[in-house]
């Protein structure tokens, strides 16, 4: 696909809302270099309020670091992102390693776009494994994107500011 | 312009909370890569530079410590070699971000949460499309900042 051609397809996604572009800034000057899409169930999770006090706080805690991946913060370390299946299918997991742990799984349509997908609780997978998350990835990837395959590059490629010259 | 004092909803509050969190989290984090990639620190002679346990610096670094004191923050840095640097900028100085590749002038799209059920027709004033696959959807019109 040509980027015009992505571009096109990705807004027929948001407006059908099958995507949410995630562009929560606090400030002013908060700078945007990369851009992360949030499946539905993403975002309404990632979104939430919480019921308790500390479930407020975490989940503004997750806000805050999508917000740093968003402005271009450095995550080119497996505590923050890793590749599963050793990169050879092109999806990452998120790592949100403040308790309780959260992983957030998806992959790159291109450089410095993350296409969040999924999301479980660590725990939960080291009981069940990646399999079933990996399955529903693939699975919602091929849905929205039925041309075009997770983008196979370096993390250190991946990871650079998003090229908006379209 | 003039500052307007305004109430902070609680989540709001923990949003900000959260940012300073965040990038207090950050800056330790490229500090300690830089002196473990270039002068081979590692956390356990960092921990005992601090006099403090392996694992208590491990669980800060990584982000799993359940929360960071301002000292430890600053001795942390301090012992790494950089001094964290603490400013204040008036919202109304700040500039609009100089660079934003967040797609401009799109439509936001917010899903209504309803049943989506045969016969039932959903209309939203404004709407160019309200039901897709099965998704019925609120669009407004969104202008990136």
């Amino acid at each position: 696909m040509t980027k015009k051609s992505t571009e096109a397809h990705l807004k027929a996604l948001h407006r059908a809302g099958r995507l949410a572009h995630y562009d929560q800034t606090l400030w002013p000057d908060d700078t945007c270099l990369r851009r992360l899409w949030l499946h539905p169930t993403v975002e309404e999770w990632l979104m939430s309020d919480g019921k308790t006090a500390a479930e407020q706080r975490w989940f503004a805690q997750a806000r805050a670091f999508f917000r740093a991946f968003v402005a271009g913060a450095d995550f080119d370390d497996d505590d923050m992102l890793k590749a599963l299946s050793e990169g050879k299918d092109g999806l990452w997991e998120f790592r949100i390693t403040f308790l309780p742990q959260w992983r957030i799984v998806g992959g790159f349509l291109r450089n410095g776009e993350f296409i969040a997908l999924a999301q479980a609780k660590r725990d939960d997978l080291q009981k069940s494994g990646f399999g079933p998350i990996i399955k529903l990835v693939r699975g919602r990837w091929k849905s929205l994107f039925p041309d075009q395959a997770p983008l196979l590059s370096p993390r250190s490629t991946l990871l650079r500011e998003f090229d908006d010259d379209i | 312009m003039t500052f307007e004092l305004k109430e902070l909803s609680e989540r709001q509050q923990a949003d900000f909370k959260a940012d300073g969190r965040m990038r207090a989290y950050l800056a330790m984090k490229k500090a300690f890569k830089k002196r473990a990639s270039e002068s081979g620190v590692t956390i356990q002679s960092l921990a005992e530079a601090l006099g403090r346990d392996k694992g208590q610096i491990s669980r800060v670094l990584s982000g799993r410590s359940a929360g960071v004191t301002l000292d430890t923050f600053v001795l942390i840095m301090s012992a790494l070699g950089f001094r964290s640097s603490f400013d204040a900028t008036p919202v109304e100085e700040m500039h609009k971000r100089n660079r934003n590749v967040a797609p401009a002038n799109w439509q936001s799209a917010t899903p209504l949460q309803m049943e989506s059920s045969q016969g039932v027709k959903v209309y939203v004033a404004g709407a160019s499309q309200i039901n897709t696959a099965g998704t019925y959807v609120k669009i407004t019109d969104h202008h990136a900042p």
